[in-house]
């Protein structure tokens, strides 16, 4: 009785044991079945959302090339090399490559990706004669080309607080050569595994063994996926677990070549200054300067090498010990029977060949501030840094470079000529500013807020307000046209007016020697007291009122001294209200951001110049006229040794105690502005005309593509009359004696003749009777 | 009255008589000038007639026929050697071409693009009107008559030498203040 109660115990104890355990068993299989729905989920959002942060990228406008432009050779080499062209000593045969052989250039154009604009690459010639295009033909057709557009440039990326840069590849896109690679470095027997390679962990432990060194790892493609991709880098058990689980459930979901594609976009392979380079899309370019489908055997052989340790490995760091990882991941693919003997022999004995890199640099910076200002009404931060957007601007890097380099030569000359404008601490130096836009489009071409962006980010011409000295006083001039004339002769005599109820005496620094000037000579020679004049019989309200149509949001009051630029401007508002004269009488909206697009090339934004009127073709072609006049004959004069030898019209700005020196010059192609000054306020001991001008002279002299002869048309209701120079009245014929042309609006045109030099009655008799002496 | 005198008298008031017109003309008109016309400048028609030359702007181009306006030289101008055409201006060919490219957008009604090329087109020569009087038409289809009307001005401007392009620029000008 008692065994078989013994029997019937154990039995159900057994039991009892089995159905706790199948309980717990069955548990333990919901929990995994929702642990790994949990994970399917995680993976599933992680892909559908969007796999990366893509950075934005910011890019520089187009260049055009047509026969006879006038280009800087050595600069436009620079251009190309920035685009990413890399010369070859043979026929270039892929897209990307160009050849320099004396007065041609053989150039395989990359293919032109723009919103709504695509062209496929193809290969020109350009031929130069003395540093002008002569022509452009297109190779497979010999077709002449009249005009030729080259692609933007990045010249930004806009990154988030992970900063990786990727350019995304497809499975397709890379070549059998390096997936092999990569399968021979890290995973030879990925197509065969479910996400966990047993066997490939004993084979990598007698690897390491052999070669006494850690050759391979026991993970497998899919557990380093799993592993960079959603993990953060611990090394747990339970980590490993989690890895393990992860993994297992990209095989269920995806298949092999797909994760293989997500592998070779996420693996990290380098660092290109403070930017991690990710992506075999990426690295193909960083290391060798080329797509990844053009990548030979021992680049994808090197580039697979990396993945153990891209930066121990890098070419950059230690062409030898990156060799020798190439050459075993050679041995590797020989042995996996991938590539043959004499393949493998060929690449072993190639030298490490890498293509050199800038480090990513910031090009045009206060350009990229002032845009990204923009930028936050339309986009957020995460959307700049994730969504992958490009963003087209207005810059032309030529351009930009040229700013950059005649402000750097420019302070560092006027240091050396001054000394006392040295000063030892960096964000203390000499400062100078230079803005270069398109007058009519309002095009910022170039934007150089500082001296160097490294020391001080302060834009200085969008940020700084200071006072434009005699730089303002086209704007009182041009208030005065309806009742003065170019000729009207005004009065230097030293005066003296009342601000807020203190005495202020004007004075000029050169002392002209005649007494009473015609506005167009006081305008040139920048005569202070006749400018004081001048606003005081216009009306000082009247030039207040004229600076708030030209767009000026500083204030300014009616003061005798607003006539010499006493009252405080931005900049950019004094580049773009001398724009309506070069547009002649039309005011662009400035313009830095054409067009933004998503990563499909859908387009976001677009924006167009547009342009408001605000004073008649008739004032802007008298203003622009007089304005030539500081160039030709006036304090700007010096223009003409400074190698500037085509129709330009500017005006120099001095101000008080010489804070301040400026020069504003444009063609009807181009304007460029130009500051010079501290920041403290402190004195720079030179006029405009010593320190700013020589700049602008720099800067044009490097861009001979904007030299050219063209000038303003003169509108029909602008005529011209010969006056007498000393009476500023018509001129009477051989009486007056020094006779001169000049340009009148039509309404208001002078009709007495030079009371000063009146005809004899002899000669006014002779005249009568029809003989002129 | 004497001999000497009945002869001399009228002599005497003939020449005051030339005095006194000789001086009444220059005080009614001290400086009696033609009114002047300043001439359109040469500067485009040039490169418009080098334009003329390229085959394929021709060909795609609806032929703008320029004819110099009839002029009877002076017989002394007559025997001076005729002055060789200025050189065509780079920029200005190329600026032409883009606003081929620009037009036959236009026409295919990707109005923003087009926008795109003449601003570039006139990034490369503000002095062709022919681009400020397409961006009129593009404003016009966007709807925007006030950028319309300064695009035409300008083109009015510029195009004010070339009879057929004034008349089409004209005919825009009412097409925009009629709207």
């Amino acid at each position: 009785m008692e065994r078989k109660k013994k029997r019937i115990n154990k039995k159900s104890a057994f039991k009892r044991v089995a159905v706790v355990a199948a309980a717990g068993l069955g548990i333990a299989a919901m929990l995994l079945a929702i642990y790994m729905w949990h994970l399917f989920t995680m993976i599933d959002n992680r892909f559908a959302a969007r796999r990366w942060s893509l950075p934005s990228s910011v890019y520089s406008d187009t260049m055009l090339l047509y026969p006879g432009q006038a280009l800087n050779t050595d600069l436009f080499f620079e251009k190309l090399r920035d685009l990413e062209y890399r010369e070859v000593s043979g026929q270039p045969r892929h897209k990307g490559e160009l050849r320099r052989s004396g007065a041609f250039w053989d150039v395989y154009l990359h293919d032109l990706v723009m919103p709504a604009k695509q062209r496929e690459g193809f290969r020109v010639r350009i031929s130069f004669q003395k540093n002008r295009i002569e022509s452009i033909v297109r190779m497979d057709s010999l077709q002449q080309l009249p005009i030729l557009e080259l692609e933007p440039e990045p010249i930004m990326l806009l990154f988030g607080g992970n900063r990786e840069q990727r350019q995304l590849v497809s499975i397709e896109q890379v070549p059998d050569t390096l997936k092999y690679a990569v399968l021979a470095a890290e995973d030879a027997g990925f197509y065969n595994h479910f996400g966990v390679d047993p066997l490939g962990i004993l084979r990598a432990l007698y690897k390491n063994i052999r070669y006494g060194e850690i050759r391979q790892g026991g993970s497998t493609l899919t557990q380093q996926l799993a592993k960079n991709y959603f993990l953060t880098p611990e090394r747990t058990l339970r980590r490993k677990f989690k890895e393990l689980f992860i993994s297992l459930t990209l095989e269920t979901m995806f298949d092999k070549n797909e994760i293989l594609e997500l592998y070779l976009n996420e693996i990290y392979l380098g660092q290109k200054g403070s930017i991690s380079v990710c992506g075999v899309g990426e690295a193909s370019v960083f290391y060798f300067a080329k797509p990844v489908e053009q990548l030979s055997l021992v680049e994808a052989a090197t580039l697979a090498g990396l993945i153990k340790g891209p930066n121990r490995y890098s070419p950059y760091a230690d062409p030898a010990r990156c060799k020798e990882r190439r050459n075993a991941v050679l041995q590797d693919m020989r042995r996996n029977g991938w590539i043959t003997q004499d393949e493998q022999n060929d690449a072993l004995t190639s030298p490490v060949k890498s293509a050199g890199y800038k480090t990513y640099g910031k090009k045009a910076p206060y350009f990229i501030d002032y845009l990204c200002a923009q930028l936050p009404e339309l986009y957020s931060p995460e959307d700049l840094s994730s969504l992958g957007l490009s963003i087209y601007t207005t810059l032309d890097t030529q351009v930009q470079a040229a700013a950059e380099s005649a402000l750097e030569k420019g302070l560092a000359r006027l240091e050396k000529s001054y000394p006392a404008l040295k000063r030892k601490q960096a964000d203390q130096q000499l400062q100078g500013a230079v803005i270069v836009m398109q007058p009519k489009t309002g095009y910022i071409l170039a934007m150089a807020g500082g001296r160097d962006y490294a020391i001080s980010q302060f834009n200085r011409i969008t940020q700084a307000i200071r006072q434009p000295g005699s730089a303002f006083k086209p704007f009182v001039y041009l208030s005065a046209l309806d009742r003065f004339t170019p000729s009207s002769l005004l009065s230097n005599e030293p005066k003296t007016y009342q601000i807020n109820g203190k005495p202020w005496r004007p004075r000029n620094t050169h002392a002209p020697a005649e007494h009473g000037l015609r506005m167009r000579t006081a305008l040139a020679k920048s005569d202070n007291l006749a400018a004081v004049d001048l606003a005081m019989k216009v009306g000082l309200k009247n030039i207040v009122d004229t600076a708030g149509t030209f767009g000026f949001s500083t204030p300014m009051s009616p003061q005798p001294s607003l006539a010499l630029g006493a009252f405080e401007v931005i900049p950019l508002e004094l580049a773009r209200a001398y724009c309506t004269f070069a547009a002649e009488g039309v005011q662009p909206l400035c313009l830095s951001m054409k067009t933004v697009t998503d990563e499909t090339g859908k387009f976001l934004e677009q924006r167009h110049m547009r342009i408001e009127r605000i004073i008649s073709p008739e004032k802007a072609y008298i203003m622009n006229s007089l304005l030539r006049s500081v160039v030709t004959e006036g304090t700007a004069s010096s223009l003409a040794f400074r190698g500037i030898d085509f129709p330009a019209a500017g005006k120099t700005g001095t101000t008080n105690d010489y804070r301040d020196a400026w020069f504003v010059g444009y063609t009807p192609d181009i304007l460029a502005l130009v500051w010079v000054g501290f920041d403290n306020g402190d004195s720079i001991h030179a006029e405009g005309s010593v320190a700013a001008l020589p700049i602008w002279a720099e800067l044009m002299r490097q861009l001979p593509q904007y030299a050219s002869e063209n000038w303003f048309r003169q509108p029909p209701d602008v005529i011209s009359r010969v006056i007498c120079a000393q009476s500023g009245a018509l001129a009477v014929k051989g009486v007056c004696p020094e006779p001169i042309e000049e340009v009148f609006l039509s309404t208001n045109a002078p009709v007495d003749p030079c009371e000063l030099h009146k005809a004899g009655i002899l000669d006014r008799i002779l005249k009568g009777i029809g003989y002129d002496r | 009255m004497t001999d000497k005198k009945r002869v001399w008298l009228p002599i005497f008031f003939l020449l005051i008589a030339i005095a006194a017109s000789g001086c009444a003309r220059v005080m009614i008109d001290p400086y009696a000038r033609p009114q002047e016309k300043t001439p359109p400048k040469a500067k485009t028609e040039p490169a418009e007639a080098a334009v003329k030359k390229t085959p394929s702007l021709e060909e795609r181009h609806k032929p703008v026929t320029e004819k110099a306006p009839e002029k009877r030289l002076p017989i002394e101008e007559e025997t001076l050697p005729v002055p060789k055409p200025a050189k065509p201006d780079p920029r200005a060919l190329a600026s032409l071409e883009l606003t081929e490219q620009g037009r036959m957008l236009l026409e295919q009604g990707r109005v923003d693009e087009a926008m795109t090329v003449f601003e570039s087109a006139v990034n490369l020569s503000p002095e062709n009107g022919r681009n400020y009087y397409y961006l009129a038409e593009a404003w016009l289809i966007k709807g925007d008559l006030r950028q319309a009307r300064e695009w035409n001005r300008l083109a009015e401007l510029y195009l004010q030498g070339d009879p057929d392009w004034a008349k089409r620029v004209s005919s825009q000008k009412v097409k925009i203040n009629g709207d």
